[in-house]
């Protein structure tokens, strides 16, 4: 089954909260007309900033909630900037790339794989 | 035709329709009194999506909202914030108007169905206001419909027990308790036989109604049933039993469609 994209997936976390779409925009600082918008894919996920607070508001994990709003979060930023330009592109091509939580975990055990790997071959 | 047909419903009909969702409503928790709780029942019950999104609109005939099945989205009319802000009880009737067709007006088979591949992509089509005669009835059914679920009479005729209805502050009380317009609010009173009210929402003695030449809603001892609730009619609007017939006058149709209700747009792809 396909993962939900931002719109629904936000909405699937209001309903779970009880919230309204007017409660959960006052909470946020938002427009209800706006967020309405959001949840049913007519308008692009909000700015960083929204995204976190809405997580915030909803008890979410940030991170989630910013990778289905294909968002790179400030750190990753940060760390993209000083960091190589391959650093870069892989990071982008992870934020952009719609994956199932199946997928994630395959390639964290890559990355994990490839760490050992190099300590390994140091001793 | 994507249409369906109009179906037959008695106003008991319409009023059980209604009162298995507010039932719904009640056995999850949600206070039996009002006002209902009408967005709830559109995401939780019915499982639609509510989205504000521009329609086409009229001054004339404004459009508030739309219904489409294919989405499963119930649209208010950005274009028409404005009105919603004026008339706060204008956008529950909204959704409680568009519920009706999804559930009167909406074959279960059709609902959330997409088009077939190579029959092309449905066109949003109007079918609101000055149409046929199936599509009056269909806006009327629904305007009917969205009466009886936010305005019970189960919750509304125990409230009216004791109010001098002729009086502007007893309807208003009325009115904010059940979250509607002050026009939804005399229509359905008059439904339920406790009397007339003229274009700027006074009251009219069931015998000023006759002399105008008009009928009376309903007998007075009807109208004393309902205030006792011992069966009250069950809507009036939809029921050519309890419904009277209408002053040229009096007529809401004289006004620009049943119920004196503006216009809706139904987004119905074809």
């Amino acid at each position: 089954m396909a993962e939900a994209g931002f719109g629904e997936y936000l909405r699937g976390l209001r309903k779970s909260a009880g919230l309204s779409q007017r409660d959960l925009a006052a909470r946020a600082g938002i427009d209800f007309t706006y967020l309405s918008k959001i949840e049913n894919g007519r308008v692009e996920p909000p700015a960083e900033e929204t995204v976190l607070t809405l997580a915030r508001v909803l008890g979410a994990e940030a991170d989630d909630l910013l990778g289905r709003a294909r968002k790179m979060p400030r750190d990753l930023k940060r760390l993209v900037a000083a960091g190589s330009p391959e650093k870069a592109l892989l990071l982008r091509r992870i934020a952009q790339t719609p994956m199932s939580a199946e997928r994630v975990r395959r390639l964290l055990s890559l990355l994990e794989e490839a760490e050992e790997g190099k300590r390994d071959g140091s001793r | 035709m994507a249409v369906a047909s109009v179906p037959v419903l008695s106003a008991r009909q319409l009023e059980r329709r209604a009162e298995a969702l507010l039932d719904l409503a009640v056995a999850v928790g949600h206070a039996a009194g009002p006002p209902v709780p009408v967005e709830w029942l559109v995401e939780h019950a019915l499982d639609l999506c509510i989205v504000w999104d521009a329609l086409p609109t009229d001054p004339d005939a404004p459009v508030l909202g739309g219904l489409d099945p294919v989405r499963g989205e119930v649209v208010l009319n950005d274009r028409e914030a404005k009105r919603f802000a004026a008339f706060p009880g204008l956008e529950s009737f909204t959704l409680a108007h568009e519920v009706g067709h999804w559930l009167l007006h909406v074959p279960p088979a059709r609902r959330r169905q997409p088009m077939l591949p190579g029959l092309g992509r449905g066109q949003a089509r109007p079918c609101a206001g000055g149409g046929s005669t199936a599509t009056a009835r269909r806006e009327q059914q629904a305007d009917t419909f969205a009466a009886l679920l936010l305005m019970p009479a189960r919750l509304l005729v125990p409230r009216c027990a004791g109010l001098d209805l002729s009086r502007f502050p007893a309807r208003y009380k009325l009115r904010d308790e059940f979250g509607v317009s002050i026009t939804a609010m005399n229509l359905r009173l008059r439904a339920l036989g406790f009397g007339w009210f003229d274009e700027q929402n006074r009251y009219i003695a069931p015998k000023r109604a006759r002399a105008a030449g008009g009928a009376v809603a309903v007998p007075h001892s009807l109208a004393g049933r309902a205030v006792r609730g011992e069966g009250a009619p069950a809507t009036g609007c939809d029921s050519d039993a309890v419904r009277p017939p209408l002053t040229p006058a009096l007529s809401p149709r004289g006004r620009g469609g049943p119920l004196s209700l503006p216009h809706r747009l139904t987004l119905l792809r074809v």
